[in-house]
């Protein structure tokens, strides 16, 4: 077999399409095998090298992924065939070696050994990628003021030109800008093709070359250049550079000279400089003569500032002016008019004295030894006198004040750190007062200046600058109570409380600095007032402290307060000329605000006596009403709907039970969520539900109220019960969407506050409704008397929270954390923590004349079941929806015209949802399966919300249908639209609802499903809460069984082997018959 | 014999290392190690007065021409700040949005509790 065909088949053995046949040849000369695959491998290690030094761009992963894969391919089969694993190993690792093949430097010593075999060639040691790899980069070189670009790296070809200038491209540079010039002579005696170009020309180029330090393509000669050129634009960016005079350094042209004006970098630090030129290649010098690294880094740095400013010279206008001079003042005018480096001519003893002066001029900044002086400043212990002191160091010691420095240092340094003193007294002159030199003493309103103005340009002028820190903004004022001397109302021996009295003094906080009237006289009397706090200077206003001596006076005789006065004060509660009042000392008050900041950062989440975890924001609230009960007061649980307000408040009374009972008052549609969460959360609590016909008469309460921990009445029945009620001596008094009592002067709020407790609690998310008259009503019942009288509270904080902030949010924020506890599921960190959808059920109530109308349907349906009819079943399933119908409204089934209001318990509860959704300002979608009923519905609303909330059914045409989504999808405003849970189940996206109330329950879970999800799904970003309406005792909880799965459909009104058309009266009632153990009715509200 | 030549062998295997890492580190210093570069420049500032630092040099040695250069510089270096800004823009060392206003603040706190008096100037940052 010829070496040809041998190959021929290895070939195709390695591409996996060998026939038997071919396979059993190449297998009877294994060694010939091995000897074409070896072949083979250095083939693919040559196109391998060749393919990375000359393919580029983002093809080039793909290609050597490619020539990789075939090299690694025979190297696996090598190696199988030579029975080494080590074999198969180095394989890889030659891989990624030169054109030479076969094993690398680095291989394992397995490697090597297979180095022994005959046939095996020896590999040549080859780098990998980057500098020194085999790879050519682009390098930089630095000419006599030309930049010279060529390609070439350790080990790796030289570019010939048109690789070079392929290069240059692919790398951004501009095309034109080069041109050919003298090959570079490399250290192997090559030479690199290589073209060259004015730093004029790529400066924008060059310098956004500053971080490629790494790249595969771009050498580090060329990113060291961009760094240095990086520098010189941030000196010039910061205007450190200054004009010079370059000569052309001879006598010609009977005594004249050319010259120009080059800008050179000043002010430069000098640690960056010797990490740049430590860090120079040598490829960067190659072209040049001078080669020593600091000069080479200041020659392109000076060369970098010098175009910058040349072009930028260029860009001012100036009277035209002749480029000759003959003497040395038409010099001076020659050079300023060609600031932008155009070549002058003058006389050569004129050039070379304008040359030297110019340079003695700027020697202070120029150059790597300019020395760095340093003005410190110390703040005075006591009156106005700021001590400025000027240091400089005389080497790497430490800093000595300037003169002292001078005298010991030697005559050079000595000599530029007297000039760099001499610069600064010009610009800072007020150091020239001072008796010993670099030392002076500065006003207040000097040292203000140089915190503020001065220093910051001192600063851009290369001076450190070491000086006090100042607040940009000027002090806060407001004023402070402090509580002196405790006379006690109570015995001696009890706690503080709200009524104890104290003499108070009032002083005036700066900041945080307190100071009294005769330091405000002070401060007034001072040209620039200023305190020192939180360890920076903060400037005084002469109004703010005009206003603060007018207030101490006027608070002169107000010297005794009590402790719910001093929370007042501290609460923003009560006017203050002055901005906030803060209070200090000892005091019931003082004590109130230290334990409410003292409130646990990680409250537990779980508790003994409470079965689950709470969320985060919920064990703090529960943290919170901890710390009210500790202190006996009263407060608003503001969580937004849907965040838990139930739960978190149950978990509280496992830690206050010790307190009493707990008295939960709550609206009707709620009170069996309340009775249900307590049995899942705290089934250890004595849980009593006071309402209904059965409930325990005015007698019995307290002796029940006291064996119980929580009992759970609605509004009505309290109301009804309160002489009852109010003989308890309650732990706690909690009201349940507590907005009910937002007006005080209703009955239901002035009976309510009959009951004594020991604190006492208003649940609600929307706690401000219609101004801030509600807030106080809340909690004034919380705390009668406490947050003083409603016209000044809503006074006050209208005044803090007003049009400018949120308003109501911005009172609530005020109050936060002592007497309120506000969260919002708008908060990112509550957003984060929930769910992405709540589903909430309420209860609702039967009007009477929903129960009459209910009881009268049923009544029909047994008594036509009595007559046998043919079509029982039929009248059974009318009956049913019929039943349904009544739940939702009796007009819903009557189909009369009347007015809705007050007829429907479910209607009413409707209502304060979406009272409550609007209330926060998100939108809602309301699903019925009666259209008819859903369009009276939405019409009823629209009047009653005044804004426009649509039915979607199946009657409008698709286009009204699609404009009415859109119309709804579109709006920011608090809204609503209603939905026939046929029409609107399916394919619509209306993620601008955040709530989903499903007004009726449909027999199947999967029909409600697809409802919610027209509003929880992709798009949403807030939590969804679904809202299930349902009338305990009646059909419609049976659906909600059924839909629970707690019972089939049939198993809901027959029993087994019976079909509707055989159940008899008594079955029928139990089916679908009013339960009045659980039927809530108007009565209860 | 043996040891000597086995110490001849250690001190040629070693010679041949310190060789290779000569060479190495002569590659290097031609080539340059991307390593060893400072890191790019990214937080530049555009000074607040530009001709601040000539203006601290006092009058050039013009020949009486002080009043008109000290208007020249002023001018030149309101442009030589905006050519930079403009460069650094291009070149990503600072954000363009930086350029309409930038007010170096950062550089100008100074902590006045660093009052060790013992930095040497080469430590001196601003």
């Amino acid at each position: 077999m010829t070496y040809e065909k041998r190959r021929d088949l290895a070939q195709a053995e390695l591409d996996g399409w060998l026939d038997e046949a071919g396979l059993a040849r190449l297998r009877a000369d294994q060694q010939g095998w091995i000897e074409v695959l070896e072949a083979l491998q250095r083939t693919a290690e040559k196109n391998l090298a060749h393919v990375r030094s000359t393919v580029h761009g983002p093809e080039r992963r793909l290609v050597l992924e490619d020539f990789e894969a075939d090299r690694d391919r025979i190297a696996e089969r090598l190696a199988s065939l030579r029975g080494d694993a080590a074999t198969k190993d180095s394989g890889k690792d030659s891989g990624k070696d030169g054109s030479k093949g076969g094993s690398s430097a680095n291989e394992p010593k397995s490697g090597r050994r297979r180095g022994a075999e005959p046939k095996a060639a020896e590999p040549e040691p080859v780098v990998d990628e980057l500098a020194g790899t085999g790879t050519a980069q682009l390098q930089l070189s630095w000419g006599e003021g030309t930049l010279i670009a060529w390609g070439g790296g350790m080990h790796a070809d030289n570019d010939d030109l048109d690789t070079l200038r392929g290069r240059l491209s692919m790398l951004g540079a501009p095309a034109a800008a080069w041109t050919e010039c003298d090959p570079i002579p490399l250290p192997d005696g090559s030479h690199a093709p290589a073209v060259s170009t004015q730093l004029s020309s790529v400066l924008g180029w060059l310098v956004a070359l500053q971080t490629t330090a790494g790249d595969p393509f771009v050498g580090a000669s060329a990113s060291w250049m961009a760094l240095v050129a990086a520098l010189g634009v941030r000196l010039a960016a910061r205007g450190r550079v200054v004009p010079q005079l370059s000569t052309d350094r001879g006598r010609g042209n009977g005594g004249r000279s050319d010259a120009r004006v080059s800008w050179a970098a000043g002010l430069v630090d000098r640690t960056q400089l010797r990490t740049l030129s430590r860090a120079m290649p040598g490829v960067v010098t190659v072209a040049r003569s001078q080669r020593d690294p600091l000069l080479v880094t200041l020659s392109l740095l000076d060369a970098t500032t010098d175009t910058i400013c040349r072009q930028a010279a260029a860009m001012v206008e100036v009277p035209a002016a002749p480029t000759r001079a003959n003497s040395s003042p038409q010099l001076a005018e020659v050079v300023l008019a060609h600031l932008n480096g155009t070549t002058v001519s003058g006389q050569t003893r004129d050039v070379q004295e304008m040359h030297k002066a110019l340079r003695r001029w700027a020697r202070t900044v120029m150059g790597e030894q300019h020395v760095r002086l340093v003005m410190e400043m110390d703040a005075p212990d006591d009156g106005e006198a700021w001590e400025l002191r000027v240091l400089a160091s005389i080497g790497r010691g430490n800093l000595l004040p300037v003169e002292a420095a001078m005298s010991q240092a030697n005559q050079t340094r000595r000599q530029r750190i007297l000039r760099e003193l001499e610069r600064l007294e010009r610009t800072y002159g007020k150091l020239k007062r001072g008796r010993i030199r670099g030392e002076v003493v500065l006003n207040q309103n000097e040292a203000w200046q140089l915190m503020s103005v001065e220093g910051r340009k001192l600063l851009d002028q290369g001076f450190d600058v070491r000086v006090p820190l100042l607040q940009k903004r000027k002090a806060r004022i407001g004023l402070r109570v402090t509580a002196v001397e405790e006379h006690r109302i109570e015995d001696e021996g009890e706690k503080r409380s709200a009524n104890d009295l104290h003499n108070v003094i009032w002083s005036v906080m700066l900041d945080d600095v307190e100071v009294d009237a005769d330091e405000i006289r002070r401060l007034a009397s001072e040209s620039r007032p200023m305190v020192r706090s939180h360890g920076r200077w903060v400037e005084v206003d002469h109004a703010d402290l005009a206003a603060a001596a007018e207030a101490l006076t006027e608070r002169e005789a107000h010297s005794r307060m009590s402790g719910a006065d001093m929370l007042r004060y501290a609460l923003g509660l009560e006017e203050s000329p002055l901005g906030d009042v803060s209070i200090a000392g000892q005091s019931w008050a003082t004590q109130l605000l230290e334990s409410a900041s003292d409130l646990p950062e990680d409250p537990p989440t779980e508790m003994d006596g409470f079965d689950g975890e709470l969320r985060s924001y919920q064990a703090h609230a529960a943290a919170w009403l901890d710390f009210l009960d500790q202190a006996g007061l009263g407060g608003i649980l503001a969580l937004d709907m849907g965040l838990g307000k139930t739960p978190t408040l149950l978990a509280h009374l496992t830690t206050s039970r010790h307190r009493g009972p707990a008295l939960a008052i709550v609206p009707p549609a709620v009170a069996g969520n309340w009775a249900r969460e307590a049995e899942r959360f705290t089934p250890d609590l004595e849980v009593v539900v006071h309402h209904g016909p059965n409930r325990a008469g005015l007698d019995e309460l307290p002796r029940i109220a006291e064996k119980a921990d929580l009992v759970i009445t609605t509004y009505g029945t309290a109301v009804r019960d309160i002489e009852g009620l109010e003989h308890v001596r309650w732990g706690k008094v909690v009201l349940d969407e507590a907005q009910v009592i937002k007006n005080h002067t209703s009955d239901t709020a002035k009976q309510l506050r009959r009951l004594e407790a020991h604190s006492k609690i208003a649940l609600t998310g929307t706690p401000i409704e219609n101004g801030l008259g509600d807030l106080w009503a809340l909690l004034d019942f919380a705390n009668p008397g406490l947050v003083g009288k409603r016209t000044p509270f809503i006074s006050q904080l209208g005044k803090d929270g007003g049009a400018k902030d949120t308003g109501p949010e911005a009172a609530l924020r005020t109050l936060n954390g002592v007497l309120v506890f506000r969260r919002t599921k708008a908060e990112p960190a509550i957003a984060a923590e929930l769910p992405e959808r709540i589903d909430e059920l309420d209860l609702c109530a039967m009007t009477v004349e929903q129960v009459g109308l209910y009881q009268a349907v049923l009544d029909e349906l047994v008594a036509k079941q009595s007559e046998q009819s043919d079509d029982n079943k039929g009248a059974v399933l009318a009956a049913i929806t019929a039943l349904k119908q009544i739940c939702n409204h009796p007009a819903a089934y009557t189909g009369d015209d009347g007015p809705l209001d007050d007829r429907s318990g479910k209607l009413l509860r409707l209502t304060e949802i979406l009272d409550n959704i609007f209330q926060v300002g998100e939108r809602a979608l309301i699903f019925t399966h009666f259209a008819t009923w859903g369009d009276r519905l939405s019409k009823h609303l629209t009047e009653r919300y005044g804004r426009q909330i649509d039915c979607y059914h199946g009657g409008l045409s698709r286009g009204a249908r699609d404009a009415m989504v859109e119309k709804f999808q579109a709006s920011t405003e608090p809204g609503a639209m209603v939905l026939s849970l046929k029409a609107g189940g399916t394919g619509l996206n209306l993620t601008a609802a955040s709530h989903v109330i499903l007004y009726d329950r449909w027999w199947n879970p999967a029909v409600e499903d697809q409802a919610r999800d027209r509003v929880w799904r992709i798009g949403q970003t807030r939590t969804v809460v679904a809202h299930r309406l349902v009338c305990p005792g009646t059909v419609d909880e049976r659906v909600e069984e059924v839909v629970q799965g707690k019972r089939r459909i049939a198993d809901m009104v027959l029993p087994k082997s019976s079909s509707i058309g055989d159940l008899n009266s008594d079955q029928l009632r139990q089916a679908l018959g009013l339960d009045t153990s659980l039927l809530l009715t108007e009565d209860d509200d | 014999m043996a040891r000597k030549r086995r110490r001849g062998g250690n001190r040629n295997r070693s010679s041949r290392n310190r060789t290779n890492r000569r060479g190495r580190d002569r590659g290097n210093a031609f080539w340059g190690d991307p390593d060893r570069l400072p890191d790019p420049i990214t937080d530049l500032k555009i000074a607040d007065e530009p001709a601040a630092v000539v203006h601290s040099l006092g009058p050039p040695p013009l020949q009486g021409r002080d009043a008109i250069a000290e208007h020249y510089f002023t001018l030149v270096y309101d442009r030589i700040t905006m050519v930079s800004g403009a460069v650094a823009g291009a070149a990503g060392m600072i954000e363009v949005e930086d350029l309409i206003e930038q007010v170096s603040d950062e550089d100008w706190d100074v902590d006045d509790s660093s009052d060790d008096g013992g930095e040497d100037e080469d430590d001196a940052t601003w």
